[in-house]
């Protein structure tokens, strides 16, 4: 068992506060993406449950037990670091048996072990190769596997792909999310990378400026953001944000864009009558109606990328995207008219940025 | 490529001329001219033409004691005190780099202050610190109770050997300390931090990683420190005259007797060569054994 627990955490670098008040639970075996703009808190809150940054305030527990004044090593956890931090001077091998050979483990377990390791991992035949000799790929699976090697309960990754060609990286996110099936420990993963949070995670965590904006299963936060910040960061290309007002047509509520165009919205209540709101639509809720499409835009740019196409075009000043097939796509400078599907509309309050429908 | 050294040789040459003038007068004549000169009888004091005498200078050398003495002393005190400079030198830097974070830069202009010290005063300075009456050697030595009276270190062999040390190791410190720091800060700290959560304590971090990874740093700093060593004559010139008994007679000393008290550039040409040799074979086994080449990229 080691879900990990984190209470009231703050840390400041000198006047600069990084973490504000974090509180979150990771369950045992999940696996846990912390996700956010660089510089939102996110790598220094990893490295506090490393133990490899002091706890200012507020708790870390680890299984249970609270670690706040826990060494690193005590803490049965091992972490992959995003320039992998392998030994230069030490083969594979060595490598691999270093925290064994520290924890005292005996040699003929040590053997066991890291050739089971070496198999699952495909190192078996590089273990006499040292750092420099290996290709990144190569590297990162010995930084993997030295993090196996110990059969830690938690797993902590610095952004462990970021170094890697975009295929191998696709190709690594497959394997660690494998790894993480067979060997069932609790993981916790720092990317700056969407499509990474979105593609791995049991549950992301969205940080931005020290603080947690949302935590959730993938789909639901793509479908369900809290505000504005969670509902741009996921998602390419990203949503369409589009100002206006909630307004009543006589009728029923509904949004008028900067154009005068009406945008009528179904679950909107009386209460927000009058307020500015940022109408948030993803590309694929965004279809082309020649003939009742509320926005009306010109094409600008049209992006094929295989099964989908993404055609951006301007309204009024803003560049609006959708994805179409590609049998009906536009072309440059057409005139196109959009509608927005029923369950596709967000509303954001303009002001606070929060969700408001 | 602009220009291809089979297609303009003489560009090329002409490039190449400046540096190559300058090693040759500085360097390879000297060096080329010595070793001639060890075939001859030279001397300012004899008239005439140089006649060649073969190996008559190396014989004689070979048969001389205080020549064995010499080898053998700084072999001694230049192995001692390269190894201790080395040593102390990490610690130090050690000291530095994970401990007293905050004054790192001000502790570390401090110690080097004492590598811009010249040996003129390293060895007046270490010569009072041994003195038989105002010595703070002896002072403690005999205040402490480690020994009754005060000793005269520098009239017993060992005792001028270890005076000899103590200020070739003093004065090298910093040179080993900044390098050896240098040598730290390039170790990245995610590769500390991993060996942390690998569960190596301080001290097996310093013996598996730490080291290990600067070993090369250190070893050709050693090199450099003992060539300087090997060529350093200021410390038994000035305080011991290589004595007492040619304790203290190291190589550079001996050859500079040689040349400007008996006039004989000749036989100094001899030991100097001789010296020579000596440095590259001290040289080659430390690059040799030394020096790992396997994680080198």
């Amino acid at each position: 068992m080691a879900a990990i627990t984190l209470a009231n955490l703050f840390k400041s670098f000198g006047p600069v506060e990084v973490l504000k008040d974090i509180n979150l639970s990771i369950a045992d075996k999940e696996f846990c993406v912390l996700v956010g703009p660089s510089g939102c808190g996110k790598s220094t809150l990893l490295r506090m449950i490393a133990g490899l940054e002091e706890v200012q305030a507020g708790t870390i527990e680890i299984g249970g037990e609270t670690v706040n004044d826990m060494r690193p090593r005590d803490r049965n956890l091992a972490m992959v670091f995003q320039g992998y931090a392998l030994y230069p001077h030490k083969t594979v091998k060595e490598n691999l048996s270093f925290s064994l050979k520290m924890h005292k483990y005996k040699k003929d377990e040590i053997e066991t072990r890291v050739q089971k390791v070496a198999e699952t991992l495909g190192l078996d035949v590089l273990l006499g190769r040292r750092p420099g000799q290996l290709s990144g790929g190569q590297r990162q699976r010995v930084a993997m596997g030295r993090a196996m090697v110990r059969d830690p309960s938690v797993f902590l990754f610095d952004e462990p792909l970021s170094n890697l060609d975009a295929k191998l990286r696709v190709q690594m996110r497959t394997e660690i999310r494998d790894l993480h099936q067979r060997i069932g420990a609790t993981s916790v993963y720092v990317t700056h990378d969407q499509i990474e949070a979105m593609t791995m995670a049991d549950r992301i965590v969205i940080m931005n400026n020290g603080v947690i904006e949302q935590v959730g299963p993938p789909l639901e936060l793509f479908d369900n953001p809290a505000n504005v910040f969670v509902a741009t960061f996921l998602g390419a290309p990203s949503i369409n944000l589009l100002e206006g007002k909630v307004v009543s047509d006589g009728e029923k509520l509904g949004v008028r864009l900067v154009d005068g165009s009406f945008i009528s919205v179904p679950d909107i209540k009386s209460p927000l009558e009058d307020t500015s709101v940022l109408m948030g639509v993803r590309p694929h809720h965004l279809v082309v109606d020649p003939e009742n499409g509320p926005i009306q835009a010109t094409v600008k740019v049209v992006e094929p990328t295989g099964v989908e196409t993404f055609v951006f075009s301007e309204f009024k000043g803003q560049e609006i995207a959708c994805q179409v097939v590609r049998q009906a796509a536009p072309k440059q400078k057409d005139k196109i008219r959009l509608s927005p599907t029923k369950e596709g509309i967000l509303l954001f309050d303009k002001t606070s940025g929060e969700r408001v429908i | 490529m602009l220009y291809r050294v089979k297609k303009a040789p003489w560009f090329f040459a002409a490039l190449i001329l400046p540096a190559a003038l300058v090693v040759g007068f500085l360097i390879l004549y000297p060096v080329i001219n010595g070793i001639y000169l060890s075939f001859t009888d030279a001397s300012p004091l004899r008239q005439g033409a140089l006649k060649f005498v073969g190996f008559e200078n190396y014989t004689y050398l070979f048969e001389e004691e205080v020549f064995y003495a010499s080898v053998f002393n700084t072999s001694f005190i230049v192995f001692v005190s390269s190894a201790l400079a080395v040593i102390m030198g990490f610690l130090i830097a050690l000291l530095l780099h994970f401990g007293v974070k905050r004054f790192a830069p001000l502790f570390r202009a401090l110690v080097f202050q004492v590598w811009v010290v010249p040996w003129i005063c390293v060895t007046i300075l270490w010569g009072w610190m041994f003195n038989k009456e105002y010595g703070l050697i002896n002072y403690l030595m005999t205040a402490t109770g480690m020994t009754e009276t005060n000793m005269d270190i520098l009239f017993d062999q060992t005792g001028a050997q270890w005076v000899m040390i103590a200020g070739f190791t003093w004065r090298s410190i910093p040179f080993l300390m900044v390098i050896a720091l240098a040598g730290l800060q390039s170790i990245s700290t995610e590769i500390i931090e991993a060996s942390e959560l690998d569960g190596a304590r301080f001290l097996s971090r310093i013996g598996h990683i730490i080291i290990p990874m600067i070993r090369n740093v250190l070893m050709v700093a050693l090199l450099l420190d003992s060539v300087r060593f090997f060529q350093e004559m200021t410390l038994p010139l000035l305080l011991t005259q290589g004595g007492p008994v040619n304790a203290t007679m190291v190589l550079s000393l001996f050859t500079y007797q040689l040349a400007f008290e008996n006039w004989d550039f000749a036989l100094a040409s001899a030991a100097g060569t001789v010296w020579l040799v000596f440095i590259i074979v001290v040289a080659w086994i430390v690059l040799r054994f030394g020096i790992r080449k396997e994680h080198v990229k």
